[in-house]
Order: C-alpha cells, then sequence, then structure tokens
C-alpha cells in the first residue's frame, strides 16, 4: 500500500517537472520573440527606401541620355545637359503654372520605370532669382505594365499561398475564408505595398536630392541639378 | 529514511530542470542564430526575390554608361532560374526547390524596353552599346 503511494508520488514529481520544464522553455520562447519583434527593429536596408533609390538609377540614366545629354564628336559628354535639347522636349519651369501640358503631356526619352508617376525637374543654379531658378520640367512617359501593378502581384502572392487542410476549420476566425495563414498575408502585403504608398506611412522619402550636372548653352555652360520624383501606381 | 529519499528526487528533478533551461538557453543563444544566418545567407545569394533585384538593377545602370558596356552576373552553380523580361519588368522563377518557405518567383522593373526568354540559367549578361542612339542586349546561359 505504501510503495503504490510512494510510486503515484513519483509520477506526479516527473509529470510536474516536465510541466514545469515546458512552461520555462515557452517564457524562454516569449520572450525572445518579444524580444525579436518588439523591441529590437530589424532593417532591411535593400527593402527600404526603394523609390529613392530607383530615383538614383533614373538620374544616373538621364544625364547619360542621348536625347537631353550633349554629344561631341559622336561621344555623350556624362552629366552635361543639351539646353536646346531641354528647351525642345521639356516646359520652361517659368510657363509650368500656365501650361497645361505637364498634366497632359508626357515625354518618351526611351527610359522610365512602369507603372510611375515620374517628373524631372532640371535646374540651372546661375539663373537664380530670390531663391527661384530657372530650368525646365517634365514628366516622363511610363508603360502601363498589368503584370507589374501591385495589386495583381498581390493577388497572384494570395493566390500562391493558398493552403486546403485541416488548418482551415481553425484559420476561418483568423483570415478570409481560412485560406491563409496569416503570415502569409502578412508576408504578400509587405512584399506588394509600392514604396510611394508606404512613404505616407513612413518617413522615407519619395524625391532624390539631386544629381549636380552641367548645362550646356550655345556660348557657355552653367552649372545646374537634377531632380527626379518618383512615385509607383497601386 | 524516506524524507531523504523524497529529498533526493526532488533534487534530481531540479537538476533535470536546471539542465532543460541551460540547453534551450544555449541553443536559442548560440545554435539557433547561426541555424538562421546560414539559411538567411543562402536566401540572400540564390532567392528570386534577389536575382530578380539584382538583374533589374544592372540592365538599368547600364543605361548610364555612355559607350560600351557588358556586365556579367554570375548566381552560382548550384542553382537555375527561369527569367522573363517583358513590358519593362524582369520576372524570375527559381526551378530547385527552396529551403525555406521564401517566394518561388520576384518581379522587379526596369528602365528600358527588353524582351527575353531564358529557363535553366544562373549566368545573366547585360551589354549596351552607343551607336547613335543606345541598343541594349540581354543573354542567359548555364555555367
Amino acid at each position: 500500500m505504501l510503495s503504490r503511494r510512494q510510486k503515484n508520488r513519483g509520477i506526479v514529481f516527473t509529470l510536474t517537472s516536465i510541466i514545469e520544464g515546458f512552461l520555462v522553455i515557452l517564457v524562454v520562447a516569449l520572450l525572445l520573440w518579444f524580444f525579436l519583434n518588439k523591441i529590437m527593429e530589424i532593417h532591411v536596408s535593400v527593402e527600404e527606401n526603394l523609390n529613392e533609390r530607383h530615383s538614383i538609377i533614373l538620374a544616373n540614366a538621364l544625364i547619360s541620355n542621348e536625347k537631353i545629354a550633349y554629344i561631341k564628336d559622336g561621344k555623350i559628354l556624362r552629366g552635361v545637359l543639351d539646353a536646346e535639347k531641354l528647351d525642345e522636349l521639356f516646359i520652361k519651369k517659368s510657363d509650368f503654372l500656365s501650361d497645361i501640358k505637364l498634366l497632359t503631356n508626357d515625354v518618351d526619352l526611351g527610359i522610365s520605370y512602369p507603372n510611375s508617376i515620374i517628373i524631372v525637374l532640371v535646374l540651372d543654379l546661375e539663373k537664380c532669382e530670390d531663391n527661384d531658378c530657372d530650368g525646365w520640367i517634365v514628366r516622363l512617359k511610363s508603360p502601363l505594365s498589368l503584370s507589374g501593378i501591385s495589386l495583381i502581384n498581390f493577388m497572384e502572392c494570395l493566390n500562391s499561398n493558398i493552403k486546403v487542410d485541416v488548418g482551415i476549420i481553425f484559420r476561418f476566425f483568423l483570415s478570409p475564408g481560412g485560406l491563409w495563414q496569416p503570415w502569409d498575408i502578412d508576408k504578400c502585403i509587405k512584399n506588394n505595398i509600392p514604396p510611394s504608398f508606404k512613404s505616407f506611412f513612413n518617413k522615407n522619402r519619395i524625391t532624390s536630392q539631386g544629381f549636380p550636372i552641367l548645362i550646356k548653352y550655345k556660348d557657355s555652360i552653367h552649372v545646374g541639378r537634377v531632380f527626379i520624383g518618383l512615385g509607383e501606381f497601386i | 529514511m524516506q524524507e531523504n529519499v523524497w529529498k533526493g528526487l526532488a533534487a534530481s528533478d531540479t537538476i533535470g530542470i536546471l539542465l532543460v533551461i541551460i540547453t534551450t538557453i544555449f541553443f536559442l543563444v548560440y545554435i539557433l542564430p547561426t541555424l538562421f544566418s546560414t539559411i538567411i545567407e543562402t536566401l540572400a545569394k540564390s532567392s528570386p526575390e534577389n536575382v530578380a533585384r539584382q538583374v533589374s538593377s544592372l540592365i538599368s545602370s547600364s543605361a548610364a554608361s555612355t559607350f560600351e558596356s557588358s556586365i556579367e552576373y554570375f548566381t552560382g552553380k548550384d542553382k537555375e532560374y527561369k527569367i522573363e523580361i517583358f513590358d519593362r519588368i524582369v520576372k524570375v522563377s527559381i526551378n530547385s526547390k527552396l529551403a525555406y518557405a521564401e517566394k518561388t518567383q520576384s518581379k522587379k522593373p526596369i528602365l528600358m524596353d527588353l524582351y527575353y526568354r531564358g529557363d535553366g540559367v544562373n549566368t545573366f549578361i547585360v551589354s549596351k552599346k552607343f551607336e547613335g542612339d543606345s541598343i541594349y542586349a540581354f543573354e542567359a546561359t548555364k555555367k
């Protein structure tokens, strides 16, 4: 009789210690999860400031573009823009407010990102009055690509993550129809929301600080700066 | 005498719990980060997301060259990709299965019009020539 009670006590002790052990593991795991997700801020630098990086790549390409750059002896002078070409293709900044063309017309320079609104501003820093510099402005032609639209990518992402299994019963209350894991929806949102849309919710800039350039007039060369404003469609 | 036996049992339980805690902490602090960093390193090099990002950036950056340029990007001999370039979009899919639940395909925008379709490739060559107009070319091969 005494022996059986002792044995039972042993089982109780073992069960208690196993449960305690699991509880400790759970607490440690929860602390780690909390630390990694809520306290420690992880930045994935390549995911950040995407518009900024696209603006820099576009600005780099524009200052070597044969349609606006100065060409001498069949060679493009990188970073030197031709004032005559700018007059022909761009709208004078002084006419910008009175000219509706900026909103209706766009210019095709052969390079631009799809599904985006891209404004290019060229300033002549040697023609300034009262902190207002003369220059040119234009909206670049941006082709519409259905496969590149974020909303379609988001739907494709959801479609590729549909899970039909027993867990659908439990997920039914967490996500629409229980077809997705909550983290799959989260992943699709994070990967497919355009950076310009994200910029409204964080401090990311969507316009680059500008690139230094030279502007070649018929008989002189002025110092200038090119600015790119870029926003991606939803 | 009986009390001593109970004390012994309680002491061994405590040692067991401590061992579990120490093992868990050791796993979480040393082994798990090493595993994660290995996985992340592999993903960073070979994931379609990264390859699409690199290829699209290289194609777009080639527009900045003034005369002639040729850029070769080799992703590694173990991986093979399917690549499609259309409508100023680069779409990259990986042929092998990834070790982690990462996206199997990715799309990134490019600056100029290019059309290309290739499968089972791991080396991408972007080239540009200027002969009055800019001419861009793209090739992909298996190395």
